[in-house]
């Protein structure tokens, strides 16, 4: 049972890893109050920020940005 | 309550209405910023929101236009964000603009509605460009003012 659980999650962490790698993992930004993302025509990225950063977050899902 | 925009980059044509007289070299910014921590005030709910682009070095001709409801237009449309007093641009700086907003006013895309949440769909585009003559377009109008020019001096040579 426990090599079972050991199995399964090293499964998971690998999975996470190649997609980390792949760079086109979206990534779930939740109580982020500053998010980059690839600009749509490809000329660099864009960061949002706010001056509320203590009071608001950015919601949705976007496709991470390569590091 | 509206259900939140995701966060994402997107390009004109995935706009549900193109505007053709502008470009979007960049494409635009939609975003859904939440802000639940300002839900006891100060009221309205105001914020600014940054938009820094690292692929520019300088956006200070560029004019920000978002596609959306306004409260004298609730059908979406685009229109030019600049500041009208209330919401609209308030900063620039080299290739970050600063916008203000306010819960269901001008520019969240939740018109009339005072949710806590700010919805858009924004981004910059260039100053129109003005027409020139191209190279060779110079060249053919240097000759046929050096002919016109030719031309009088020879007639005002032969009447004097």
């Amino acid at each position: 049972m426990k090599s079972t659980i050991t199995f399964v999650l090293f499964c998971l962490y690998s999975v996470g890893v190649v997609l980390a790698a792949s760079g086109t993992a979206e990534a779930i930004f939740i109580g982020d109050p500053s998010v980059t993302l690839a600009t749509a025509t490809g000329k660099g990225n864009v960061t949002l920020t706010t001056n509320q950063s203590e009071n608001c977050y950015f919601v949705g899902v976007a496709p991470a940005v390569v590091p | 309550m509206n259900i939140p925009l995701p966060t994402k980059t997107l390009t004109e044509a995935e706009v549900p209405e193109q505007d053709p007289a502008y470009d979007y070299p960049f494409g635009l910014v939609q975003f859904s910023l939440y802000c639940p921590g300002l839900s006891d005030g100060p009221f309205p709910t105001t914020v600014e929101v940054t938009l820094t682009f690292d692929g520019a070095t300088d956006l200070s001709g560029y004019m920000f236009r978002k596609y959306g409801p306004t409260p004298d237009n609730t059908a979406s449309h685009w229109y030019d964000f600049s500041f009208d007093g209330e919401t609209g641009i308030v900063g620039r700086s080299g290739n970050a603009i600063t916008f203000r907003y306010v819960d269901g006013r001008r520019g969240d895309d939740a018109i009339n509605v005072t949710d806590l949440y700010i919805f858009d769909q924004i981004g910059p585009t260039p100053p129109a460009s003005v027409p020139t003559m191209s190279q060779w377009g110079m060249v053919l109008f240097l000759l046929f003012a050096g002919i016109g020019a030719a031309f009088t001096l020879r007639r005002k040579g032969k009447s004097a």
